[in-house]
């Protein structure tokens, strides 16, 4: 599916892999796990051969975190993260003294150690993410993948499992390749990110492919537009009829700014320019005063200040 | 003690009760093993066809060599060959689910498979009763009722040695059974020879179920329901807690069922199979209606 990829993984990193739906991220991350033979090339993992390695002997070097939801009943948070140590345990799969603090310290790692009597399948999907995550970490490896560790997450738990990724590469020296949508967050916490466009992969810091325009490449399309300042998305405006904006530098006249050209407006910056908004503020209140040729109308917040422009229009 | 009192209960109670404990074990095992390979609690030997394959095999067997006269169960000799044939029987139709299951990961789909398979299966069973007598035919009915009483010495002996070689490789597969509750995937990546415990499992349950369908006919239920009964009843995902569980409650809730089916008070017996389904059928519909979804089940 890919084509000509040499990268080197460096410990203690944390690499976001992004691409569009269908770019391959699954694929390539099962394959750098040894699940699945390479199409062409090799996977190496310090310098041999990751299908030589036996699979007992791979399961003690890189933990996978996939994203199959765990529908196993009777099962708790404790059971769960115990069968990290699998690589480890007898032909019963009985824990030991030291199977048992491993497992604590994972759980403790990941926060979830007051939950660790309760049923999978009755705690929440943040915090069950965590447990996997823990079970990785019980696996005691230096590689960890995990496939979109954040996916069906709300944005707390996004920026906390981003949070933990990172505690992890930085405090306790694992190295983490991870596939993700959440761009934006990637590019602001990862180290490296391996970006793969048209069989392709980039690589680089997440500044080196935003300054490189390399990001911009892949994501603006005829509807989306990449920000390289923020490294943020948008829809791509298009504007109708200009408006003029005044006022003192606020974040309340910023974000009218927004509003306005999320109404299709283009803001001019003659003064004299009608119909125009005068951002006011006196002391708490801000007052927005809509100057049209019929005179001016005086609103209370950005919301009627928008159904008076959107009346306008029509 | 009256030497007939001795008599009915040495060579008649205790072979039968002994019989109960056994097939109660095999089958509810059996039923553990497939809910955990296929992550599927309505998986069992019976569901999924297995019991079916058995009869299959033993039907072929005793059909086709024509020594099906009266009883379904010949000469000693031949007792290891019945034994035999219901595990390749069973073992045939475990192969063609998983055959199917590797390509197709639904789980409602795996299990209508295992009906249908069954259901061709019992067909064929017909389709060789068709060429044999009538007394030839009566019996093998009877046989399809299930009964733990038709169990004699030397088929009992068979039966402890089947079974506990069953159990036994049951009991290695314990490790990978927990690790394939979280799936395939996660199976490969955590260095369980995923192979090999496929292996141990299909032998295990091929071996368990057949043996138990040779001798006492398809039991219905038991397999399906006291796998359950044992994670309800001891709170927990982990086989080594719950491959004793379930053989404990297994080889009780037979008897029981074999207490009830004597009707106390009364001459009568009823088939086994009616109580196994009778105390079966309930926990089934309560995992449905708890669960609601199929696809989210395990």
């Amino acid at each position: 599916m890919l084509e000509s990829v040499n990268i080197e993984v460096h410990p203690g990193e944390l690499i976001a892999l992004i691409g569009r739906n269908g770019s391959g991220k699954s694929t390539l991350l099962r394959t750098l796990c040894g699940l699945q033979e390479p199409l062409s090339g090799n996977v190496l993992l310090y310098h041999t051969y990751i299908r030589k390695y036996a699979i007992s002997e791979r399961a003690r070097k890189i933990a996978y975190v996939s994203t199959d939801t765990i529908h196993a009943g009777h099962m708790k948070v404790k059971d769960l993260v115990a069968l990290g140590r699998t690589p480890y345990t007898g032909w019963l799969g009985k824990l030991s003294w030291e199977d048992n603090a491993i497992v604590l310290e994972a759980m403790e790692g990941v926060g979830i150690v007051d939950k660790q009597h309760e049923f999978i399948d009755e705690i929440s999907d943040g915090e069950r993410q965590r447990t996997m995550i823990a079970r990785a970490l019980a696996q005691n490896t230096e590689l960890i993948y995990l496939d979109e560790p954040t996916a069906f997450l709300d944005v707390i738990n996004r920026f906390e499992i981003f949070h933990l990724l990172q505690y992890l590469t930085r405090d306790k020296g694992k190295t983490i390749i991870f596939s993700t949508h959440d761009i934006h967050a990637a590019l602001a916490e990862a180290d490296g990110i391996w970006l793969i466009e048209n069989k392709n992969i980039k690589y680089g810091a997440p500044e080196d492919l935003i300054l490189s325009g390399e990001l911009e490449g892949i994501f603006n399309t005829e509807k989306v537009q990449f920000d390289q300042r923020n490294a943020s998305f948008t829809i791509k405006k298009i504007f109708g009829d200009t408006i003029g904006l005044e006022g003192d530098e606020s974040i309340e006249k910023e974000w009218t700014a927004k509003a306005l050209e999320r109404l299709g407006y283009r803001i001019e910056k003659d003064k004299d320019k009608i119909p125009s908004v005068h951002v006011l503020k006196s002391g708490e209140k801000t007052i927005w005063k809509l100057q049209k040729k019929s005179g001016s109308v005086e609103l209370k917040n950005i919301y009627e200040l928008s159904l008076h422009l959107r009346k306008m229009l029509n | 003690m009256k030497p007939e009192w001795a008599t009915i209960l040495l060579d008649f109670r205790l072979p039968k009760a002994l019989t109960a404990v056994i097939a109660g074990t095999a089958l509810s095992v059996s039923g553990l093993e497939m809910q955990t390979y296929f992550r599927n609690p309505l998986a069992g030997p019976f569901v999924l066809g297995i019991s079916a394959g058995a009869s299959l095999g033993v039907a072929i067997l005793v059909m086709g060599i024509s020594l099906f006269t009266g009883s379904v169960l010949i000469s000693a000799g031949t007792q290891w060959s019945v034994a035999i044939a219901s595990w390749a029987g069973s073992g045939l139709v475990l192969l063609l689910i998983l055959a199917v299951s590797l390509r197709i990961k639904d789980n409602t789909t795996i299990l209508i498979l295992g009906i249908l398979f069954g259901s061709i299966t019992l067909a064929i069973v017909s389709i060789l009763q068709y060429s044999s007598s009538e007394s030839e035919v009566k019996a093998f009915i009877i046989w399809t009722l299930g009964s733990l009483g038709n169990v004699t010495g030397p088929q009992l002996r068979i039966m402890i040695i089947s079974v506990a070689a069953g159990l036994l490789i049951a009991l290695f597969a314990i490790k990978g059974m927990n690790v394939l509750l979280l799936g395939e995937q996660y199976t490969l990546t955590m260095g369980i020879n995923i192979r090999l415990i496929r292996i141990l499992i299909f032998t295990s349950t091929s071996i368990l179920a057949g043996t138990i369908t040779a001798f006492c006919g398809p039991i219905g239920f038991i397999g399906i329901a006291v796998p359950h009964i044992a994670r309800i009843i001891f709170q927990s995902s982990n086989h080594r807690i719950l491959l004793p569980g379930t053989l404990l409650l297994g080889s009780s809730i037979m008897l029981i069922s074999d207490i009830i089916s004597h009707l106390p008070g009364s001459k009568q017996i009823l088939p086994i199979n009616s109580v196994t389904a009778i105390i079966g059928i309930p926990v089934v519909v309560w995992i449905i209606v708890k669960k609601q979804r199929l696809v989210t089940l395990a």
